[in-house]
């Protein structure tokens, strides 16, 4: 059958190929093959490029902060805006000398599981680069804090002291030998009250924050350190608040608690030695049981408002007060899930408030509408407390890739994108291989 | 590209022949070997590297004639009951041959493009199943096997050949 079919196939295309002119075909052939050739090399070109490109973007061991400049150099000294997004990074380096002006502080849980839930409190750049910062109570108790323009760092340097404020930017540290923490630390001639924000000036130079003098007394209220080291005791009423401008500072003062029933609350202005200057009373009474105390309140930055919270059975109740006359301003605005052991702060007019969403929490602005997420922070970071540079958030928020989704692979579109390519490049590599085989045991005759 | 063109003026018609098998239509026979050309051509000075661009360009063909070429236009098929030739009786030798031609090109148009490739490159390329294994990408035993349901089917198409067929020994039963 073999010989038969051979011969008939040989018959079957004896009479053509009709039409074919070989040298024509050559010529189109060869046109065409060049043209495919170069298409083929310019996007092997392009295809290599964009996986340069997208690697060097987005391999997080190449993402690291731009070294300083100095500022007779042109590098920025002060924070222009706060990022979009802050989600995982591989490598959390414990913070540099000079790593530039940072946009906020983020406070995290590490783990969950256990009964103290241990935190830290990591610096977060404009870009959403982060740090570790060191903690003294494992980052739960403390309460770093940075200057407007986001160049100072103010915190705890360890777990007997001393209180630090170091400048980000030059990477001086000023030591403040004797202020130490609230918990052993008796050598120290001062003492910072555990879990307590601090405020920085509006000229930065200055930054006041709960605490007393260790003597059997304990007294005080507050401790004004300078940029300079000094270290001044300012005596008042209640908690500090903020400042009303570089040289006063604002308190809330509630009035001392009377059973059940609000009580006036008081808010005290007073110089730096604590020597009270003026005072006005809130339009609202409240109960002093309802306040937090350290947290529950926030001056704006342009010292002409103050912001309340103030805690009820079933939700949390945020109202605004003029400085000037203790009036309220807008109508009170009732937020379920907010965060009030973390102090609240401001963008220029606007309250910004921490919002808790399944435990972690995320900054978000009091609109009229409700509470407008700021940043999304990814879940499992664990979030708690955002204590933010002033000048951070009036300035641009750095928009990033997807915005405000919470999408999980949102989250992770960086490795899947690099695990694509990675197999891509896996399949045809082993493609390229059998070829490559397939060729050398192609009989060459 | 000198190269090129005296490959391709000494090798067109030889593969355009064997194309015509793959497709049952010689226009379509040339549109693929024009096809197989161009993507020789495209990378001609590493397959001259290699040696001879003819098994490259044979297994380009095939392949193309297989899977993606294949996609693109549909094989030609001719039904014997549309040629009047096919209802008569008696007929001359010459018709006998045209008729002939007609339904083995009508019963290759019918094979799967694997199997048809397979009987090709056995049949009228005359390579061993090593080289039709290594030609078409697959093992061997797939080579015996499209073979032999290959001629089986040929058999079941075109009928009247098989009496053409018939007296030879080695036509095997499936």
């Amino acid at each position: 059958m073999t010989q038969d079919l051979r011969s008939s196939l040989e018959e079957l295309v004896a009479d053509g190929p009709p039409s074919l002119m070989p040298l024509e075909l050559a010529q189109v052939a060869w046109s065409q093959g060049r043209r495919r050739r170069r298409l083929r090399h310019a996007t092997a070109a392009t295809v290599v490029l964009a996986v340069l490109g997208v690697g060097a973007a987005t391999l997080p061991f190449i993402h690291q902060p731009l070294p300083f400049a100095p500022a007779d150099g042109g590098g920025s000294t002060a924070v222009e805006g706060y990022p979009e997004r802050i989600g995982h990074q591989w490598w959390v380096r414990d913070l540099p000398a000079k790593p530039g002006p940072m946009a906020l502080l983020m406070q995290r849980v590490v783990h969950r599981d256990t009964y103290d839930q241990p935190a830290v409190w990591e610096a977060v750049s404009e870009s959403g680069q982060r740090w570790r910062i060191p903690g003294v109570y494992g980052g739960y108790d403390d309460y770093p804090s940075l200057s407007p323009d986001g160049r100072r760092l103010a915190y705890l340097s360890g777990a007997r002291g001393p209180y630090v404020i170091r400048d980000l930017v030059s990477g001086v540290v000023t030591t403040f030998p004797s202020v130490g923490p609230a918990v052993g630390t008796s050598e120290r001639t001062y003492a910072t009250q555990g879990q307590a924000p601090a405020f920085w000036s509006p000229d930065g130079q200055h930054v006041v924050m709960a605490g007393f003098r260790n003597e059997p007394s304990l007294s005080g209220r507050a401790l004004v350190l300078g940029i300079d080291g000094s270290v001044q005791l300012a005596h008042g009423r209640g908690f500090p608040a903020g400042w009303l401008d570089a040289q006063t500072v604002v308190w809330l003062a509630p009035e001392t608690y009377r059973g059940s029933k609000p009580v006036p609350v008081d808010v005290k202005f007073t110089d730096l030695s604590g020597r009270e200057l003026r005072s006005v009373t809130l339009a609202t009474p409240m109960r002093p049981a309802s306040l937090h105390g350290q947290w529950s309140s926030a001056v704006s930055p342009d010292g002409a408002e103050i912001l309340v919270v103030q805690d009820s059975t079933f939700s949390t109740v945020i109202r605004r007060f003029s400085l000037a006359d203790g009036e309220p301003i807008g109508r009170a605005m009732s937020i379920t899930d907010i965060n009030a052991t973390c102090t609240q702060t401001w963008a220029d007019s606007t309250p910004v408030i921490s919002v808790l969403e399944q435990g972690n929490a995320y900054p978000a602005e009091l609109a009229p509408t409700g509470a407008k997420r700021l940043i999304a922070i990814e879940p499992r970071l664990g979030s708690q407390c955002i204590v933010f540079a002033a000048d951070a958030l009036s300035g641009i928020r750095q928009g990033m890739p997807f915005g405000q989704s919470m999408a999980p692979w949102t989250w992770w579109w960086r490795e899947i994108l690099v695990a694509v390519l990675l197999t891509g490049s896996l399949i045809w590599f082993a493609r390229r291989r059998v070829v490559v085989r397939r060729r050398r045991l192609q009989p060459t005759g | 590209m000198d190269e090129f063109e005296a490959y391709v003026l000494a090798r067109s018609r030889a593969l355009a022949r064997s194309a015509y098998l793959l497709t049952g239509d010689w226009g379509l026979a040339e549109d693929l070997v024009q096809e197989s050309l161009t993507a020789v051509a495209s990378r001609w000075s590493a397959v001259i590297r290699a040696g001879d661009p003819d098994p490259y360009v044979r297994r380009i063909m095939y392949h193309r004639s297989i899977d993606g070429w294949r996609r693109r236009r549909k094989v030609t098929e001719f039904s014997l009951d549309t040629l009047p030739e096919a209802r008569h009786g008696d007929r001359g030798d010459a018709e006998d041959g045209v008729l002939r031609r007609l339904m083995l090109r009508d019963a290759l148009g019918r094979l799967t493009p694997r199997q048809r490739a397979v009987l090709v490159l056995r049949f009228y390329e005359d390579c061993t199943e090593v080289e039709t294994a290594r030609l078409l990408g697959c093992s061997v035993n797939t080579v015996k096997s499209q073979s032999r349901h290959a001629l089986c089917r040929l058999r079941q198409l075109a009928p009247d050949l098989i009496n053409v067929f018939a007296a030879n020994a080695d036509v095997e039963t499936p």
